[in-house]
């Protein structure tokens, strides 16, 4: 918020309010269709996020299915395609999402919403912060849309006993590895940090999400 | 820098603001079919001046400057005045109605956050123009005094005093709303 420390706590107690509003969901659909009629597509990512798309909705099924029936309590793999959506749902606002002005006040929410306590870090960026809890099956997963350099950068988190990374590629950082993935035009990192499965999804290098992702404190 | 490098600029840089765009314009239209299609008319002008974007600073305020100019050129053409004076906005609400939450016993916090979004938004819409815009760019969007003058094209004094006032108008506005909320 651009508000000054000197101004009153009333005024602050509004300018807080209307942050929240930031976060408030709106149904982008009609707009995308809109512009998707008018504007160019975007012919090399269009054609990758096609693929990326259409395994989507197949990924999702069998990650529901996963979570549902056929693994229920145990662990389920992250799928990178979901991930993906996940952060592209939350972007575009077809996710609601809770606006919060602290880490303090992002764990109370969070933990409203969860079977469990506080599940989320102190994140090294310090501003423009909203969150949301969704689920695979039985597993929780909070997510939290940070901002980097103006780029939107989608944090989930886990219990690391119900949510791994794929076992493969795997890239070794100041001793800590590091699950890279690409999909489409969007980085990936997954990683385990204090018994919780990390995942930092955005159009932002997979080293920089690597260097969030190693500020991260539990 | 070619046509593709261009869609391809406006599909990284410009495309993930969307939801803000028409967010912002939610609250600035009452019609939903009217905020869409400001929305829309953003997103093609940024499209034809995409060469414009540099991707090391933030889009979103350039989509907003983009916004706020057409959001005044729709005004006009509908014979509204988009801005106005300082002078003009003579409000001291804070010394008359109390804090919001004083009605109650509650927090001023606490009431503000029992209200509605959708009672915020009314406020928001309640007040004159450039004082609103003020509020979208500083306190919903977070941007600093200096990024929400260079959009409005004013100091940043004249942003600190429509903030300052906007919030009071805000806090009038939903005074009101609390009341009568408690006497209900």
């Amino acid at each position: 918020m651009g508000f000054q420390p000197n101004e009153g706590a009333e005024e602050l107690a509004v300018a807080r309010r209307l942050w929240k509003l930031g976060a408030m969901p709106v149904d982008t659909s009609r707009l995308d269709a809109a512009l998707r009629e008018k504007l160019p597509a975007r012919r090399r990512m269009g054609r990758r996020w096609g693929v990326a798309v259409a395994g989507i909705a197949a990924m999702l099924l069998i990650v529901a299915m996963v979570g549902m029936g056929l693994l229920q309590g145990r662990t389920v793999e992250a799928s990178p395609a979901m991930m993906a959506q996940w952060h592209e749902e939350i972007v575009s606002g077809r996710v609601p999402m809770m606006r919060v002005t602290s880490v303090r006040e992002l764990n109370a929410q969070m933990a409203a919403l969860a079977k469990e306590g506080k599940m989320l870090p102190e994140v090294p960026m310090g501003h423009s912060m909203a969150c949301c809890m969704r689920s695979v099956g039985d597993k929780q997963v909070a997510c939290v849309l940070l901002e980097d350099e103006g780029k939107p950068v989608t944090m989930a988190v886990a219990d690391a006993s119900e949510v791994k990374s794929p076992a493969s590629g795997v890239t070794m950082r100041d001793g800590v590895a590091y699950h890279v993935e690409k999909v489409g035009v969007l980085n990936m990192v997954m990683t385990e940090k204090g018994g919780r499965w990390v995942c930092l999804i955005g159009e932002v290098p997979a080293e920089r999400l690597m260097g969030i992702a190693a500020g991260v404190r539990f | 820098m070619g046509h593709e490098a261009d869609v391809e600029k406006f599909y990284r840089a410009l495309w993930p603001h969307r939801a803000a765009v028409l967010r912002t314009a939610r609250f600035l239209c009452r019609d939903v079919n009217e905020a869409e299609d400001l929305a829309q008319e953003v997103f093609i002008k940024a499209f034809g001046a995409v060469e414009r974007v540099s991707e090391d600073r933030p889009a979103l305020p350039w989509l907003m400057a983009i916004l706020r100019h057409l959001r005044i050129d729709r005004l006009r053409a509908a014979g509204a005045h988009p801005g106005v004076s300082l002078e003009a906005v003579e409000v001291e609400p804070a010394a008359r109605e109390g804090p919001v939450g004083e009605l109650s016993g509650y927090s001023e916090e606490e009431m503000l956050e029992a209200l509605s979004d959708q009672a915020i938004i009314d406020a928001l819409r309640a007040l004159p123009e450039e004082i609103r815009w003020t509020l979208l760019l500083v306190d919903v969007h977070g941007m600093d005094h200096g990024e929400a003058a260079e959009i409005e094209g004013v100091p940043e004094g004249t942003i600190k005093s429509r903030a300052h006032r906007g919030r009071r108008m805000m806090r009038e506005l939903l005074s009101g709303v609390a009341k009568e909320r408690v006497a209900m």
